[in-house]
């Protein structure tokens, strides 16, 4: 499973919302309605599922579904260097 | 105080019509629990839920309430459909959620105890814990969750949390405080339970290849209670306005008392029972109960407090005996469920005439004779009935409950 398909999964799993709606460019807070602490919750989900740490100025930077993979993607490959 | 609706997940069942089932066939839900072996607990067995379907409570309920949380809201959800009440009339100040638990949701506590054990980083605990773990973990997820606006909030009192937590509804609309009031309580087994229970010599050791046998009120063999998890809830209302909306009526709850021995945290001196019971004797009074017909006791099957309460019941009740039997062999005991489930169980059987026996009733104790200690299944019509639990730390609580004609 991609790191996009195992985010949309975690996504799923944590907020109310419908599979078609978690978007790439869907935001979280705005279009998905996720709570503060929802976000603690998917951010949670993500280093535990990708073994990264995603420190508050990554977090803060993590607006669309997109931007998570970005940053997911990028943490994942600074592990691997 | 009509009882209106009542919800129940046990290891009895998780509908009505299953409790009454289990109740009549005396379908004990105590099993040997492998994981109380692997601890090495001297006691094996116990009476746990397993999982459940809960699916139909959303995602975000699902995250925020531990296992004690889940049972009481799908307890309310059988309580509220019984009740005819939809979720959105509960949306009002005037309804309120008293739900108590014995301990909250402490498999939250050992999930966070294992993340340490293992070393791995605090962060990955995620910040969901505190509202899965405070003690009114159950009631106000309930509140959220519904919509319910009045007041809300947990009771707390060991063994009497349920009945506490019933009583105290019951107050809360006899004093207009509430319209309606979803009572009762829910408890989670988990460690640190089992193993204090089992350390203080509380549970039944010579049982594990005997699950269904290990708990045994009354009787000569006994060696105490076998713990157990689940929710009760009933929906209380005014009796007046329960007819004028044309609700069935289950039960009325016609009397609450409640008492602290005020002596040892461990050992009950019945000083504080028999208050509590003459206390919610007075409510009832009021309503016309002069005699009681059923009593479901306490009985834990412990060798201290079996004898108390027995002397409590025949001291009392000398002059019109009621049928007395516990139904702790067979539904364990839930701890802070346990006065709510016990609730339900007096209730349907005041409704369906029959009273269950005490299961593994075989020798009748020297200590704990003088009460018609019911032994096998006794179909017969019932008014009223007493149903009382008496926990550590002294705590007492009984309920007057009395069927209603139709």
């Amino acid at each position: 499973m991609s790191v996009a398909e195992k985010v949309k999964e975690i996504i799923l799993k944590i907020l109310d919302v419908k599979e078609d709606e978690v978007t790439p460019a869907a935001t979280l807070i705005d279009d998905l309605q996720a709570t503060s602490i929802d976000l603690v919750e998917i951010f949670t989900a993500f280093e535990n599922t990708f073994d990264v740490e995603i420190d508050s100025k990554k977090g803060e930077k993590i607006v669309t579904v997109q931007d998570a993979i970005d940053m997911l993607n990028t943490a994942i490959a600074e592990k691997g260097a | 105080m009509a009882v209106t609706g009542l919800g129940i997940v046990s290891v009895l069942g998780q509908s009505a019509a299953e409790v009454v089932r289990s109740l009549r066939e005396s379908r004990s839900g105590i099993r040997l629990v492998p994981e109380m072996k692997a601890l090495g607990l001297r006691c094996q067995v116990g009476g746990l839920i397993g999982e459940v379907a809960c699916a139909a409570l959303g995602k975000r309920a699902g995250q925020s309430m531990s296992a004690s949380g889940t049972f009481a809201a799908l307890a309310c959800v059988q309580a509220l459909e019984s009740a005819g009440i939809a979720r959105e009339d509960v949306r009002t100040p005037r309804v309120g959620v008293c739900v108590g638990t014995g301990y909250g949701g402490n498999g939250e506590v050992e999930r966070v105890e294992s993340f340490y054990r293992e070393g791995k980083s605090p962060r990955r605990l995620g910040a969901m814990g505190p509202v899965r773990m405070m003690s009114s973990s159950a009631a106000l997820n309930l509140a959220a969750w519904l919509g319910v606006k009045g007041r809300s909030y947990a009771l707390s009192s060991a063994c009497a949390t349920g009945a506490d937590a019933i009583g105290h509804g019951f107050d809360l609309v006899r004093h207009g405080v509430l319209d309606t009031c979803l009572a009762g309580g829910a408890e989670e087994v988990w460690r640190a339970a089992l193993t204090f229970f089992d350390n203080l010599a509380a549970m039944p050791r010579d049982y594990n290849d005997r699950p269904v046998q290990a708990c045994r009120p009354y009787d000569r063999d006994r060696q105490g209670m076998v713990l157990s998890e689940g929710a009760g809830i009933l929906v209380l209302e005014a009796l007046e306005a329960a007819r004028a909306r044309g609700a069935t009526i289950l039960a009325e709850v016609a009397g609450y008392g409640s008492a602290n021995d005020g002596a040892d945290m461990f050992e009950p001196n019945g000083t504080g029972l028999r208050r509590c019971i003459q206390a919610a004797m007075r409510d009832a009074r009021e309503l016309g109960v002069t005699a009681i017909d059923y009593v479901n006791p306490h009985g834990a099957g412990t060798r201290l407090g079996d004898p108390v309460e027995v002397e409590t019941i025949r001291a009392l009740f000398a002059e019109r005996p009621p049928l007395v039997s516990s139904t702790k062999p067979l539904n364990g005991h839930s701890l802070g469920a346990a006065g709510a489930h016990e609730a339900i169980f007096t209730i349907l059987m005041l409704r369906h005439g029959f009273v269950s026996p005490t299961l593994n009733l075989d020798h009748v104790a020297p200590e704990c004779e003088g009460v018609r200690h019911v032994r096998t299944l006794t179909e017969v019509p019932l008014r009223t009935a007493l149903t009382f639990n008496a926990g550590l730390g002294g705590a007492n609580a009984a309920l007057v409950l009395r069927s209603v004609e139709p």
